[in-house]
């Protein structure tokens, strides 16, 4: 597998306080890496400074060995951040060329299955399909790096897991590089091919969340019982209040 | 045990299916009750007057005031003041609201522009409407441009107001898609900030047209020879109480017209809003 995205974020702070410190790592084509942590963490900071959105940190991002482009990164966000006066396929054509080929639209709402749904307004959607809308916004620009911020932490667990599958299937389809944000153990186990946990255990320290963990998931549904467990072991064990009453 | 199992993958469009109560029903209902009250008021006064409780000379009855208002249509009179004045409002609403907005444009996108113009717009909107009068018909004498100024200046300030404070809270998220999606700045304007501020836009263009009504009754009473502020001083100095009810009435009327015109514009562009009906409102 090549490397698409590395990332490499020496220091990043927010409002004067360290938020992310020596985080590096490298997400393949085709590839899912989940960075899992608890709230406040600097999950999100980081996936932003990711997708170009924040680029005061000291560090360096690449795709395909280049900076940063926005044109080959699509954003998933918590929430859609649809635009309530356009319809679906005007929100999917949104930013894209006038002349941008109407097939492309229905080939992307046929892979999220709202092929029905073209000239809906958000307001008439349910939250899953305004996030497959969200998601179908990201696919249409065919990016090679695409990211997801808490994409599901909203939906009921049907409809978190059918988005889970076409999260899969469009990494392995359009080889995709897909980093996903998630404080959910049993999302990142499931869904990604290698997990981070991001923890910053005693907040006291003033250097940032770091790097604690990072595996694999492994294959066999014990086993990945396993590394959920094992998730939340770690992060209650990194989690600040714990280290602090460690430390008194 | 019966288990109910329900694919995600198959979208359920609720608000599609719903059936639409038909308009005419709706109509029926609401032009009644939007009658009620003056209807009510309107027998309470005529009542009144025959009986003897109100001075007729100061308080006409409204068979009276409907006598007087047909002779003024009779004789064309009543549609002249209308057009006359209708015609200032639609003007000096055009040039003040158009200022108003591009103004609350300019001022809301860069913070510094904000600081250096803000203050004084707000200094000059805390000046009283008719403190204007002198001065205008110094400068442009009693002619159709002071009338024309005094309603801008008027309608010029809520649209301001209400453009300056839709823009400055548009939604950051949205603006932040439109970052990451790779838009201009300009093209951040009109894809995001504009059409996130309709709302707010609608709501000041109707503010804006009533305070236009307002100064132009201002404008017309102090010097005119047409509209309806003209016929609102002929029937003071006539003693005639009857021409003053007769263009209030033509005023509200107007008033209410051109504000239903823009509800009903309102309704048309913001379909898209998805907002929560008072109880007893229908969507």
């Amino acid at each position: 597998m090549t490397t698409r995205l590395q990332v490499n974020v020496q220091h990043k702070s927010f409002n004067g306080r360290a938020v992310v410190c020596n985080v590096a790592f490298d997400v393949a084509a085709g590839e899912i890496v989940a960075v899992l942590g608890m709230s406040g963490c600097g999950k999100s900071t980081l996936l932003r400074a990711i997708a170009g959105l924040d680029q005061d940190f000291i560090g360096r991002i690449t795709i395909h060995g280049t900076h940063n482009n926005q044109n080959v990164v699509g954003v998933v966000y918590q929430e859609p951040r649809l635009m309530p006066w356009l319809t679906v396929e005007q929100n999917i054509r949104f930013g894209l060329n006038a002349d941008f080929p109407k097939s492309s639209i229905d080939a992307v709402l046929q892979e999220v299955m709202l092929e029905t749904a073209h000239s809906c307004l958000p307001k008439q959607l349910s939250g899953g399909m305004a996030q497959r809308v969200a998601i179908a916004r990201a696919l249409v620009r065919e990016p090679d790096v695409l990211l997801m911020d808490e994409p599901f932490s909203s939906l009921d667990v049907l409809t978190r897991r059918s988005l889970h599958a076409l999260t899969r299937t469009v990494t392995d389809k359009h080889q995709t590089a897909t980093v996903i944000v998630t404080h959910d153990p049993e999302e990142a186990v499931n869904l990604a091919n290698r997990v981070l946990v991001l923890a910053n255990p005693n907040t006291n320290d003033g250097i940032g969340a770091s790097i604690q963990h990072d595996f694999r998931p492994a294959g066999s549904f014990a086993e990945r019982r396993e590394n959920i467990e094992a998730i939340i072991t770690a992060l209650n064990v990194l989690s600040p209040a714990n280290a602090n009453r460690k430390a008194v | 045990m019966n288990a109910v199992v329900r694919s995600p993958a198959l979208p359920v469009l609720s608000h599609r299916n719903e059936p639409q109560k038909p308009r005419i029903s709706r109509l029926s209902f609401r032009v009644p009750l939007a009658l009620l009250l003056p209807v009510v008021s309107l027998i309470i006064w005529e009542i009144s007057s025959k009986l003897g409780l109100v001075a007729p000379h100061l308080l006409p009855p409204p068979s009276t005031l409907a006598v007087t208002a047909f002779a003024l249509v009779k004789d064309g009179s009543l549609l002249t003041h209308t057009i006359a004045s209708s015609g200032r409002v639609a003007a000096g609403f055009l040039i003040g609201a158009m200022a108003g907005l591009l103004a609350g444009a300019v001022v809301a996108s860069n913070r510094r522009v904000e600081n250096v113009f803000d203050p004084s717009l707000q200094a000059l909107r805390a000046i009283p409407s008719l403190a204007w009068v002198p001065l205008l018909l110094l400068w442009l004498g009693i002619d159709l441009a002071s009338k024309l100024t005094l309603i801008a200046i008027g309608t010029f300030f809520p649209m301001y107001l209400t453009t300056l404070s839709s823009l400055k809270n548009v939604d950051r998220k949205l603006v932040e898609v439109g970052v990451q999606l790779g838009l201009s700045p300009i093209q951040l304007l009109q894809r995001i900030y504009l059409p996130s501020s309709l709302p707010g836009i609608m709501t000041g263009l109707r503010a804006s047209l009533g305070l236009g009504w307002m100064f132009l009754v201002a404008a017309e009473l102090i010097a005119s020879t047409s509209g309806l502020g003209y016929l609102l001083t002929d029937g003071r100095e006539t003693g005639r109480a009857d021409l003053v009810l007769v263009a209030i009435i033509a005023l509200a009327s107007l008033g209410k017209l051109s504000d239903s015109l823009l509800v009903a514009i309102e309704r048309r562009v913001l379909t898209w809003r998805d907002v929560a009906a008072l109880q007893g409102e229908q969507k």
